[in-house]
């Protein structure tokens, strides 16, 4: 939670790209607070497999044209 | 802030205030050495209505706008407080076996649990706190 992540996700573009869709429904739709959306789109939290699907499923979208992972060098 | 965020810092600051006042007061007065036992009460009775009170209204005047109350971050911040919490209240219990086993008075075993148990609550609702602005 407080540890960094280097998960990045392009959310704000989606919504902004569905219609404008607000924080509030997009949480709705998953089941989550409004705060947890705040949180994944300022990269604060990420959420869990499950969710992250969930908001792909929502988009229409692969996963990873949701969210992408930076590796490290040593990662890669 | 959301709800759960909310209720939490609510509850940190009920805390604090509450047995914050009550230390001050019976550590400062003498007499409360041998007679503790209503105040203690009292305190106890009062914080319990507090909560109540400040969680009904902070139910009532937070809009949800439909959406869920709590969710998976909600759950791993709390569980990640509690952690904390349940670490302090464990190595207390040592302290307080000590002081019960080293025959101090009453005065002096209740309120080491009372001190201990309002401690871990106010680790654990500052860690919640510090995890929802943070993380």
């Amino acid at each position: 939670m407080v540890k960094s992540t280097r998960i990045t996700n392009n959310l704000r573009q989606l919504r902004f790209m569905a219609e404008e869709m607000t924080q509030a429904e997009l949480a709705r739709k998953i089941g989550m607070t409004r705060q947890t959306i705040i949180a994944i789109e300022q990269g604060r939290y990420s959420p869990s497999l499950e969710a992250a699907f969930q908001i792909a499923e929502i988009f229409g979208k692969p996963l990873t044209e949701v969210f992408q992972y930076n590796a490290t060098p040593e990662e890669q | 802030m959301g709800l759960n965020e909310k209720s939490n810092a609510a509850i940190l600051v009920t805390t604090a205030i509450t047995f914050g006042w009550y230390f001050f007061t019976v550590m400062t007065d003498q007499a409360a050495t041998t007679d503790f036992t209503s105040r203690l009460w009292w305190t106890l009775g009062v914080y319990t209505a507090l909560i109540i009170t400040i969680s009904i209204v902070i139910a009532a005047t937070t809009d949800t706008d439909d959406e869920e109350d709590f969710d998976e971050r909600d759950r791993q911040i709390e569980q990640r407080a509690e952690v904390y919490g349940s670490y302090i209240q464990g190595a207390g219990l040592i302290g307080l076996l000590y002081i019960v086993t080293a025959d101090h008075s009453k005065f002096v075993i209740a309120h080491s649990i009372l001190g201990l148990l309002v401690f871990s609550t106010l680790v654990s609702f500052g860690l919640r706190f510090y995890f929802y602005r943070k993380g």
